[in-house]
């Protein structure tokens, strides 16, 4: 990536963000007590009580002295369910990830703060299911951490370390509210999982004080990118907010990315430098939505993302078929079209183009569309209907080729309607204004793509739920 | 975030056959998929607190029932030419 050599430190963008954080509206928290144990099991018959036991009925030679004895849970004569056992040797398990976890110094089982304090878990079963469902169903397709990150993450919270670790906290509670969020699209959905994924937004915005003091990191960009997820997936009516932390991510993380260049890097560092490059492109692919959607202009150009084009598809970013060897590298997808949109605003709809003739800006339009409708005819997904797509894919793997779709619709709709509402970028069609001049067109040239779109509405999941918002 | 993207796509489908009522219309699958994505609308718009979303739900019925309207009146041989639509 090319840095321009007049742009401002990366500090001063996080600065900038911590004061629009602190002046901003924040969410607030659901008029809900998630302390209230009742609540996640209505007929309540002691199994909770099992696993509240287990967090602090492990063998204590295993890093006891992490705890803070003071918010250990009295619990005589309780004992860890089977369940938990289980649970526990996941969050240990060697199979979350191909990084190292024997020199993590684990603390099984894990501890729960108080539910006096400012930090709040899940029951350890809950937390582990939520994990195991936010690592499938989400970052599958959309490879946020490493598992064996995100796992140790989960370790460092479970296990009662302070509120300096504010990395872990969030990235927790990042991880359950968007597992919250998959599970209100699941057939089992219900308001009350939107509920909880909005709480998890509310803390990890509690968190963001100490994360933006932190030092440049990884994980720091994660936090900051999941928040902008959360905020994006809710019902809040302040979504520009999440441009602001995507913009930031993507300024972080390309500082990191300049600064972390080795000649001879180790294998752990060429697994780190890999999984940097996915959160770039997680960032650079929010960042560029966002401004197609706001008509707004993107943090990068194409110009400064033009040497990565060397991103090739991996294990991560994969979704499978449920039988047989069929797959689609969504998460590539996903990049190649951001790219595509990227190469819209540069050509067409950035307002570089202003003096640009008419006759330019057309034949930059009809440039980009062609490659668009390349891109859609060239993978095979694109070309499944909605029933193929319900009977290759699991559930919540059709939700990403909703958003997929969408985006294609949305960058082919965005150049016509900027070709029909006379080359004028600055009328952006997918707000109200723009939306009733296109009403009123005669010619629509996205009709058959519209169509597509909705076709495959019936098999996703619907209405007041993460995909929509 | 797919909804402004789903509304821009059923603006487009719906003022196509408002515009060009002449042309054979959406068949019934698709006219349930349509009216499923408006009272989709309308639980988020119950759901959260957005004045934005609950304009373009606005205009969507709104041209729905534009929609529907021509269809009656060309059905029983009427009416050509283009209509207006307001929000």
């Amino acid at each position: 990536m090319q840095t321009s050599e007049h742009s401002p430190p990366v500090s001063a963008w996080v600065d900038s963000l911590r004061h629009e954080v602190e002046a901003g509206p924040h969410p607030q928290l659901p008029d809900f007590d998630p302390f209230d144990i009742e609540s996640f099991l209505p007929d309540n018959d002691g199994l909770f009580a099992d696993d509240l036991g287990a967090l602090s009925t492990g063998d204590s030679s295993h890093g006891s002295s992490t705890f803070d004895p003071s918010l250990q849970v009295p619990l005589d004569g309780i004992y860890s369910s089977a369940n938990f056992q289980e649970d526990a040797a996941f969050l240990q398990a060697a199979q979350f990830g191909t990084g190292p976890t024997e020199d993590v110094n684990l603390p099984p089982p894990p501890m729960v703060t108080s539910p006096t304090s400012d930090w709040y878990l899940p029951p350890p079963e809950l937390g582990t299911t939520l994990l195991a469902e936010f690592l499938t169903d989400l970052n599958t397709a959309y490879p946020l951490y490493q598992p064996h990150v995100i796992a140790d993450h989960l370790r460092t919270c479970y296990a009662g370390l302070p509120d300096d670790s504010a990395i872990a906290w969030t990235s927790a509670y990042i991880v359950f509210g968007m597992a919250h969020h998959m599970r209100g699209m699941s057939a089992a959905g219900a308001s009350h999982n939107m509920e909880m994924a909005q709480y998890y937004l509310a803390r990890a915005y509690s968190t963001l004080d100490t994360l933006l003091a932190a030092p440049p990191s990884l994980g720091q960009v994660q936090c900051l990118v999941g928040i902008a997820l959360l905020i994006i997936a809710s019902p809040s009516g302040h979504k520009k907010t999440a441009g602001q932390f995507v913009s930031t991510a993507l300024r972080v993380i390309r500082s990191l990315a300049n600064e972390g260049k080795k000649i001879n890097p180790t294998a752990q560092e060429l697994s780190d430098g890999a999984q940097q490059r996915r959160v770039f492109w997680i960032c650079f692919t929010n960042d560029i939505s966002l401004s197609i959607l706001s008509n707004t202009q993107p943090t990068h150009q194409l110009q400064d993302v033009a040497n990565c084009s060397d991103f090739v598809a991996d294990e991560l970013g994969a979704l499978t078929a449920t039988e047989g060897t069929w797959r689609a590298h969504i998460f590539w997808l996903f990049t190649r079209i951001a790219l595509l949109q990227t190469e819209a605003i540069d050509q067409v709809l950035s307002r570089k183009t202003c003096n640009t003739t008419s006759l330019d800006l057309s034949a930059a339009t009809t440039i980009v569309l062609a490659r668009l409708q390349a891109f859609h005819e060239q993978h095979h997904i694109f070309h499944l209907c909605a029933v193929q797509l319900e009977q290759i894919l699991y559930p919540a793997d059709i939700c990403h080729c909703v958003a997929l779709e969408a985006y294609y619709f949305g960058t082919v709709y965005r150049l016509h309607a900027f070709m029909a509402i006379d080359m004028n970028s600055e009328t952006n069609p997918f707000e109200l204004d723009g939306l009733i001049r296109m009403s009123k067109m005669k010619q629509h040239k996205t009709y058959l793509e519209a169509r597509r779109l909705l076709s495959l509405l019936p098999v996703a999941p619907r209405g007041n739920v993460a995909l929509y918002w | 975030m797919v909804y402004p993207y789903l509304v821009a796509a059923l603006v487009t489908i719906l003022a196509h056959h408002i515009q060009n009522s002449a042309e054979k219309g959406p068949p019934t699958a698709e006219m349930h998929i349509f009216k499923q994505l408006i009272a989709d609308l309308d639980a988020m718009v119950l759901a959260g607190d957005n004045a934005d979303l609950e304009g373009k739900r606005n205009l969507c019925k709104c041209l729905l029932s534009a929609f529907e309207a021509r269809q009656n009146a060309y059905a029983i041989g009427g009416v050509t030419g283009c209509i207006a639509v307001t929000s």
